[in-house]
């Protein structure tokens, strides 16, 4: 072990000082970039868990908000969320890097919460706001208390939209998602999307203006 | 292209409500789902790896054991004693033998082709079948005895009763001849009985046999003894 480190050392600075200065900070990002979706897949696909683990950190939060949002009821968000991981781990044999990871899991999330909703035929209540989900408030009770009043007015906004709205709206905000791999995630067209995508914001901007007590009243 | 979607697409989101969007939304997963499906995951490589290693062996062993059954099977065909007779064979347990190799002599296998005792087999139901009986070493003696007996009984009868009791002209060559009757209907395993040699060598004893078969219920055995009988024995009156 010794005798390593110093060779990597060594090996370090004999790289940096044959590097030119735009050439060494080139070569120190290569080193700090962080594997890619479809790589981390693959490598979970051959049995590293790890590489799962990595991947699931890094997208778990955005695919929870996003069904948690889209389905406005935290067992629902919880259940599909499960269901979602669930296949994606049962088809990793199957899974080609043929497309974004994003765009795999968000067609899968997408799916599964139309069929979770077909299967229950149920709409879902709006407890988006069940606070044991919410970070923990920290130092700063009274800024917290102001974060979560606003964070009702969004919610109520976004159940004042449609389903469909909210959805391409969500896949925008929370997946990063284009407006094509949006289309192509929801399987209709893309001047379909752009037209809801359009519609959402105008509307939430719209709730969002207004006056607090008119917006927990349509709420 | 590329350039003109990002435009577009700049213009149907308002930074505004994005960046308030983002503001807000910082919810996280529940701690129990993340352990949940982050065991689901290391449980389903587990799977694979025990999958993987069971494939490493089972086809070996599957392969050795059924080269090792098929050649059990091939070496315990091959071995004679496995069509060999039981040394008590009666007539009874010898007859459906013999009709057995029927079908396979219509078929028009070649006795030659088989190996052993079954070659041994198929060339004896080549010949007639009384003669294949014969060739059974001490069962044609032993019929030849029992005939010889019936026939000194009958005598016997006549001379007792007055009266002559006339056998059926090929009765005796019966015996010495498979009966088809026997041979080909299997016996049912409720009813196995059947009256005993020493019983038919006697007409009156083998005639209680048919009637304590027939009381006791056994219909059919009864039945099947009254048609050896009167093969046997034609003129012989039966009581009402």
């Amino acid at each position: 072990m010794d005798t390593i480190v110093p060779a990597v050392a060594r090996e370090v600075l004999r790289l940096e000082a044959s590097l030119s200065m735009g050439e060494a900070v080139a070569y120190a990002r290569s080193m700090s970039v962080t594997p890619e979706d479809s790589a981390l897949m693959l490598r979970y696909q051959d049995g590293d868990v790890t590489a799962f683990e990595t991947l699931y950190r890094r997208h778990k939060d955005s695919l929870y908000r996003y069904l948690l949002r889209l389905s406005r009821n935290r067992d629902t968000a919880e259940d599909v969320f499960q269901e979602v991981w669930g296949k994606i781990i049962k088809s990793r044999h199957r899974y080609r890097p043929t497309a974004k990871f994003t765009t795999f899991l968000y067609h899968v999330a997408h799916n599964c919460f139309i069929d979770y909703v077909r299967r229950n035929n149920r709409h879902m209540v709006a407890s988006a706001m069940d606070p044991d989900c919410r970070p923990d408030p920290g130092d700063e009770p009274d800024l917290e208390a102001e974060k979560s009043f606003a964070r009702q007015r969004l919610d109520a906004a976004l159940g004042t939209i449609p389903d469909e709205q909210r959805d391409v709206f969500l896949l925008h905000e929370e997946a990063g998602l284009s407006i094509d791999t949006i289309a192509q995630v929801t399987g209709v067209k893309r001047e379909t999307v752009r037209s809801r995508l359009r519609y959402a914001t105008r509307k939430l901007k719209t709730a969002l203006a207004e006056p607090a007590a008119q917006t927990q009243r349509t709420a | 292209m590329n350039q003109d979607n990002d435009k577009q697409q700049a213009a149907d989101i308002d930074p505004h409500v994005s960046a308030h969007y983002a503001s807000l939304a910082d919810e996280k997963t529940p701690a129990d789902l993340d352990n949940a499906v982050l065991r689901e995951a290391a449980r389903a490589v587990r799977a694979d790896n025990r999958k993987g290693s069971f494939e490493t062996w089972y086809r070996p062993v599957a392969f050795g054991a059924t080269v090792g059954l098929s050649l059990a099977i091939i070496l315990d065909l091959s071995d004679p004693g496995i069509f060999s007779p039981p040394a008590d064979m009666s007539l009874e347990t010898a007859l459906p033998v013999q009709a057995l190799p029927e079908t396979t002599a219509d078929r028009g296998t070649e006795p030659a082709q088989l190996p052993g005792r079954q070659s041994d087999l198929a060339a004896a139901v080549s010949q007639p079948q009384g003669a294949a009986l014969e060739n059974r070493t001490g069962v044609s003696d032993e019929f030849t005895a029992e005939v010889e007996r019936a026939k000194q009984r009958v005598q016997e009868m006549e001379a007792a009763a007055g009266t002559t009791l006339k056998p059926a002209p090929n009765a005796a060559a019966k015996f010495t001849r498979p009966r088809p009757a026997i041979a080909l209907k299997p016996r049912s395993l409720e009813a196995p009985f059947e009256c005993s040699d020493e019983q038919k060598s006697d007409v009156e004893e083998w005639w209680k046999c048919i009637e304590t078969l027939r009381q006791s219920g056994q219909a059919e055995a009864a039945n099947l003894e009254l048609e050896n009988f009167r093969e046997i024995f034609p003129d012989f009156e039966l009581p009402e």
